[in-house]
């Protein structure tokens, strides 16, 4: 079931007197299904948070339509069961962290008795129990995550729109907030996770999308992403033996005593170096796709995108 | 709406905006006391043959009750002027932005709570001076509720104007000086009659006429719940119809200003 839907979504922010219009968001497209970590990528200014605010209401489409459980930004109900963390938020600084529950859940409309069972389970959730009567100016950074994390679900959201989540955060607080949006995902509620943190990207996240200069460059699963296309390393005790294959299944990219790293012309191939390595009677340990780090990933994608753009101009 | 009046009031407090409207009521319940003696000071200067005493004290107590609440509402003013601004600006606005309240209804609910607290605090310190002067003059007049009704009015009134300047400017050096700004000019356009006379053009004695009865007229408003208060009778009730229909104008502007904003 699709929770949020995006069709040519473009958002375009009007420059006023002597300057000029910026496109954060151009002709926009995609969708994010119920049950899943879907991860927002991209350089700065590329539109993430545009995305994130025009959701929700905060700015206004240009054009396109987009859609959360089904109903517009316009509609005050569409944001009913979505919970928020903005980044850079700066939370209202006269309330305590358990004021600024109690505060949202009324922005809810939640009974007070809704509030008190809520705030009960958040605060010990985010390790923020006993600093629940303490003023929110007295936090540090990462405290101020961890509440903000819990205002954002203190609806029980059925998706939950985190812009920068563990900005500040100390690494047990990272494993901490991993786990809680893991449990989260679990219970079959959808989590747009907005991040510079590509390794934490890479280690929740379902899908991702990669916007740049306001486009939909890419978007895939973090299998597909991390995967290197009809590349394989195979593990195999080669020792001093020489491993060569047909240019028109592909060619050897690494070799050692250890093992090999093969580009493939097309994955059913896979099969013809198995049947080679067999003939010369080398055991094979394990075949795996080659595999590259969702950064790497990341950046060729960007890379490749301002290329394109590039050349667009040149046109 | 429950929400923003209890968060309205834990800034108030937070802020220390209370301490404020705790001072200035202090000072008035130094002066009720030191006027105690008043009454007896008459007796003795003979005066109370010239008029009834009780009547000099009850005009002495109905203009300095206004002038109390007069200024407790200029300080209301400009306690509440930054709340708006404070609550719109980046990483803050996307708080209050993302929930499932129309953006209309989160504006008006910000400017009635405002008006609801601050009203109170108001109305809280005018009957600590009128239970004071009740109790140290004898002062008892149930026409005073008209100078609460006219505070209440007028904070509303500037309110409407300092909520604007907060919406399209988003700063609360801009929504002091657009009170300021209203202040000046409708001192000014209250001579609307003497500029008629003085100016050679029929256009600009219009133009003259047309701004003074658009523009809100607070201190024909404060003169009228002070008469109103004494028991004389009003005969003009423009300045008070005028100044409504101003403020809601300018509360219908702000509503449309702050649907099309993107924060």
């Amino acid at each position: 079931m699709t929770v949020i839907d995006v069709q040519g979504l473009t958002k375009v922010y009007q420059g006023g007197l002597k300057k000029r219009n910026i496109v954060a968001l151009d002709n926009v497209t995609f969708s994010i299904k119920q049950g899943e970590i879907f991860g927002l990528l991209g350089p700065n200014g590329a539109g993430k948070t545009t995305f994130m605010k025009v959701a929700l209401g905060i700015a206004h489409a240009s054009s396109g339509r987009i859609t959360i459980t089904g109903k517009r930004p316009s509609d005050p109900s569409s944001r009913l069961h979505v919970g928020y963390l903005p980044e850079n938020h700066r939370f209202p600084q006269h309330l305590t962290g358990l004021g600024l529950l109690e505060s949202t859940g009324r922005l809810y409309g939640m009974s007070e008795s809704e509030i008190n069972v809520r705030t009960k389970q958040l605060l010990p959730m985010v390790g923020m129990d006993k600093w629940g009567s303490t003023n929110i100016r007295k936090y540090s950074k990462g405290m101020q995550q961890r509440i903000g994390l819990a205002q954002a679900m203190m609806p029980d959201p059925e998706v939950l729109m985190l812009d920068e989540p563990t900005d500040g955060v100390d690494p047990v607080g990272k494993v901490e907030i991993r786990g809680v949006l893991e449990r989260i995902r679990d219970d079959g509620k959808s989590v747009v996770l907005n991040s510079h943190l590509l390794a934490e990207v890479e280690s929740l996240a379902d899908r991702v999308a990669i916007l740049s200069r306001g486009r939909l460059v890419k978007i895939s699963t973090v299998d597909e992403l991390t995967s290197r296309q009809c590349q394989y390393e195979i593990k195999a005790d080669i020792g001093n033996r020489l491993v060569e294959i047909p240019q028109d299944i592909g060619r050897v990219l690494n070799l050692s005593s250890q093992g090999l790293i093969v580009e493939l012309v097309e994955d059913e191939k896979i099969n013809y170096v198995i049947d080679e390595l067999r003939m010369k009677k080398i055991s094979i340990r394990s075949i795996e796709p080659l595999k590259i780090s969702l950064e790497q990933s990341f950046i060729e994608e960007v890379t490749l995108s301002s290329k394109n753009d590039k050349g667009e101009v040149a046109l | 709406m429950r929400g923003m009046i209890h968060d309205c009031f834990v800034e108030m407090i937070e802020r220390k905006a209370i301490w404020m409207f705790v001072v200035v009521t202090l000072i008035a319940s130094l002066i009720i006391l030191a006027t105690s003696s008043f009454d007896m000071q008459l007796q003795i200067e003979g005066q109370s043959d010239i008029e009834p005493l009780s009547g000099i004290i009850d005009v002495a107590a109905t203009k300095g009750l206004n002038a109390h609440l007069g200024f407790m509402m200029f300080l209301a003013v400009l306690a509440t002027a930054g709340l708006l601004p404070n609550m719109l600006v980046r990483g803050r606005a996307e708080y209050y932005l993302s929930k499932p309240i129309s953006r209309t209804g989160l504006f008006l609910g910000k400017l009635i709570s405002i008006w609801l607290v601050y009203g109170g605090a108001i109305v809280t310190c005018g009957v600590i001076s009128l239970a004071l002067l009740y109790l140290i003059h004898g002062y008892a007049n149930i026409n005073v509720i008209y100078l609460f009704v006219q505070s209440l009015l007028s904070f509303f009134i500037w309110l409407s104007v300092t909520t604007f300047a907060s919406i399209t400017f988003g700063s609360t050096a801009f929504a002091m000086m657009s009170a300021f700004l209203v202040f000046v000019l409708q001192m000014i356009f209250s001579y609307h009659e003497i500029f008629r006379d003085i100016v050679g053009s029929r256009i600009m004695a219009t133009v003259g006429d047309v701004l003074y009865y658009i523009f809100p007229k607070m201190g024909k408003i404060s003169d009228i719940g002070e008469n109103l208060a004494m028991g004389r009778v009003v005969d003009d009730w423009i300045p008070v119809w005028s100044s409504v229909i101003f403020a809601m104008g300018l509360i219908w502007v702000t509503v449309i200003i702050f649907n099309r904003k993107d924060y």
